[in-house]
């Protein structure tokens, strides 16, 4: 589901857009500094500040995110679907990684503090 | 006045703008936002590609509800703004502008942040448009920082 092309999209270099909606249908939209591929049918995002995002999917785990190319500002629509939370092990790890890293790019040191690594599962990808 | 004068200014900048609908099961849809205008107290115009906005649309119509982003390319400074929809038309020759100056406005910012290459958004398939006013109802700091997401106003 996941293809080549978007995986750049991923690296952080750009932010990405997460909407969610609360268990009254208000609609909530906040950038997100990464969401993370981990194979073709899940990704991640870093669990850092959002606390309206983590309750909204806590009572609807459906989202949508929009992941861009740095350089081609091409666009991805993904609907996906909450699986779980990580907060140690490999993936939490990379994820702490590479947000060190954006922090870095960005002049956020200090500023990103991984709280759980969020994990995903793809439902549909749209090219906008 | 839900819209503090500090973000009437930051909203005439060049800035990264998003919006989010839902749908009847509550599942959202993110769009692109190209350009926007302070339409009155506490209403909001802004613009969007009718060529990838028929959900976005039909969700404005099912429910009004709207969510507004707002974010710079420099300083990550960011805004939601949530809101409900006034009125939905196409865009009228002087918001066409608007939006091709916002276009270029952004290539220029992508550029000088070294995102891209000059002209990649020059391309942007915009016209037709639609203009989508809504009246704001909450305002909200989303500024990477510890203690970000705080409501700053609301009716």
């Amino acid at each position: 589901m996941i293809t080549e092309d978007m995986k750049i999209a991923m690296q952080g270099i750009l932010p990405s857009l997460i909407a969610t909606c609360d268990a009254d249908g208000i609609p909530n939209i906040a950038v997100i500094s990464q969401t993370y591929y981990i194979d073709k049918d899940h990704v991640a995002i870093s669990h850092q500040f959002f606390n309206k995002t983590i309750r909204n999917i806590q009572s609807n785990p459906h989202v949508c995110l929009m992941i861009i190319h740095p350089s081609e500002v091409a666009m991805w629509m993904l609907h996906a679907t909450h699986s779980h939370a990580e907060n140690e092990g490999e993936l939490f790890d990379q994820m702490v990684m590479q947000l060190e890293a954006i922090a870095s790019m960005i002049g956020m040191e200090g500023v990103f503090k991984l709280q759980a690594a969020e994990v995903f599962n793809v439902d549909s990808v749209e090219f906008r | 006045m839900l819209l503090p004068n500090q973000l009437k200014q930051f909203l005439l900048e060049p800035r990264f703008y998003w919006m989010a609908t839902r749908n009847q099961d509550f599942i959202c849809e993110i769009h692109r936002v190209l350009g926007v205008q302070v339409a009155g107290t506490d209403i909001l115009r802004i613009f969007i590609y009718q060529g990838t906005a028929s959900r976005t649309k039909e969700n404005l119509l099912a429910n009004k509800l709207i969510a507004f982003s707002v974010t710079s390319g420099f300083t990550f400074e960011s805004y939601q703004i949530k809101g409900k929809l006034l009125e939905i038309r196409p865009v009228n020759e002087e918001e066409e502008v608007l939006m091709k100056n916002y276009i270029v406005e952004m290539d220029k910012m992508l550029v000088a942040l070294g995102y891209s290459v000059s002209g990649v958004l020059t391309e942007t398939l915009y016209t037709p448009a639609w203009s989508v006013e809504f009246s704001i109802e909450q305002v909200f700091d989303q500024t990477p920082k510890v203690g970000t997401g705080k409501l700053l106003t609301s009716v």
